[in-house]
């Protein structure tokens, strides 16, 4: 099956695997007593020389981390839904390199005209944690009295990254944009109707041991209005999985694709018995439960069934007279219904009453009987 | 006639459907044993005094989708809240 994840995801763990192994690799090759070992002396040459260049890149590497730490702070705490995902979209490394790169040229600035008996250490700090700081400062020599700001004389430093932040900016939230419609669809693929979203939505609110009494009470405010008939049905389901996915976050939708995708994994039957509960009684019979098959997809393959097969199917299973008479009575023709609107209350009582897990196996082993196969 | 006239087995629909938030119908038949004839009547007589609303769902079952409209807060609930039957 084709990995529907998103690409943001998926670049990211690329390339932190990628840099661990090649720091692996070098410290490997710095570490092992190369000089005592029968070795070619170019392995010996490259060693020395990667030792050498890493005495005198690493002020650089060190002012160049510190600017690029400041651009991720930036980055996280402008996105603080997405960090994760922030940082590995394009123009989110675009920020990160440009403060390590513009810090680590201007410590080579630096460096040149500074005296040579300069503390290494503070010039790296001074240029580490400074630079950043004057990029983003806006100098103020004269200040009206009691004015607004826009008569202040002075010197704005930071206008110029103050425009290219808000580029990226625009930009970040443009591919998250499209990363957030990839979770939401992939969450709609898996969970098609209004009510199965509405349920699991409803869960995840009420699920947030962050959330205040009046955050949920939001959060139930607004999923209520979603559901409401004018929106149109294809707005009303993309706007709940924005709500899951916002509420839940991107690892709890990968859950519960996979728990649709694959047998259930023990959160997602937590998901199914705490839907159960007093959160959502009536998200009984639509929860995962087993072998893969949700419950809502079983009440399809009953209605898909003629309406007096479903009726002797299910009195077959259930043991209670007061149930039998239930589906017997709700099978009786009856005026101006359909017969998808009788069977369908049939299958749901089935479900709710025997489980899915009981009456899957009944339909295989009447798939299976030889009545059915003649 | 005012939310004070609802029947039993509406102010029982009415409580389930307010504590489900949203629920399918026929699931609201099979959860509290109500034939679909008289539940869909019922719920079309519900919607018609905008006690409760009915939304399409094509996906679904049944194609439909019930909530509480807003002024079915004011209707009396049931004493007694809806228990699910056991198995």
């Amino acid at each position: 099956m084709k990995d529907d994840k998103g690409d943001l995801r998926n670049r990211f763990n690329f390339a932190l695997t990628v840099g661990f192994l090649f720091l692996i690799a070098l410290a490997v090759l710095l570490a092992v007593p190369l000089d005592l070992m029968n070795v070619q002396p170019v392995v010996l040459q490259l060693q020395t020389r990667i030792k050498d260049a890493l005495g005198s890149l690493t002020p650089f590497i060190a002012v160049g981390a510190l600017g690029a730490a400041v651009g991720l702070a930036e980055l996280t705490s402008t996105f603080e839904d997405y960090p994760r995902e922030a940082i590995v979209t394009q123009w989110g490394q675009y920020l990160i390199w440009l403060n390590g790169g513009t810090a680590m040229l201007a410590f080579f600035i630096i460096r040149f005209y500074a005296p040579p008996e300069t503390n290494i250490f503070l010039l790296i700090l001074m240029v580490g944690i400074g630079f950043p700081t004057l990029i983003r400062t806006n100098f103020t020599f004269a200040k009206q009295f009691g004015g607004d700001g826009k008569g202040d004389m002075g010197v704005n430093l930071g206008w110029l990254y103050e425009q290219f932040q808000t580029l990226c900016k625009k930009q970040i939230d443009v591919e998250l944009m499209t990363f957030r419609r990839k979770q939401v669809d992939r969450l709609l693929a898996r969970y098609p109707t209004v009510l199965e979203l509405y349920q699991t939505a409803l869960y995840t609110i009420k699920a947030r041991a962050t959330f205040t009494k009046a955050e949920e009470e939001t959060k139930l405010s607004e999923l209520q209005q979603k559901i409401d008939p004018k929106f149109p049905i294809e707005a009303a389901r993309t706007e709940i999985g924005l709500l899951i996915l916002e509420v839940g976050g991107i690892a709890y939708v990968d859950l519960l694709v996979e728990a649709r995708r694959e047998a259930p994994t023990p959160v997602a039957a937590a998901v199914a018995e705490a839907s159960r509960g007093a959160a959502a009684p009536a998200a009984a019979v639509t929860a995962p439960v087993g072998g893969g098959l949700d419950s809502e997809s079983v009440v399809k393959k009953l209605v898909e069934m003629p309406l007096d097969d479903l009726v002797s199917f299910g009195v077959s299973l259930l043991n209670a007279s007061d149930d039998q008479d239930w589906v017997k009575k709700a099978a009786q023709p009856q005026g101006n219904i359909t017969e998808v609107k009788q069977k369908a209350p049939i299958a749901y009582y089935l479900v709710s009453r025997l489980g899915v897990d009981a009456i899957v196996r009944a339909l295989q082993s009447k798939n299976d009987s030889p009545d059915t196969k003649s | 006639m005012t939310p004070k006239e609802l029947k039993d087995n509406e102010k029982k629909i009415l409580a389930w459907i307010e504590k489900a938030g949203a629920i399918s119908p026929s699931q609201l038949a099979a959860e509290t044993m109500i034939l679909p004839q008289e539940m869909w009547e019922m719920l079309n007589r519900l919607a018609e005094r905008d006690l409760v609303m009915l939304r399409d769902d094509p996906d679904s079952v049944d194609g439909k989708l019930i909530f509480a409209a807003p002024m079915a807060k004011a209707a009396p609930k049931m004493q007694a809240k809806p228990e699910q039957d056991e198995p």
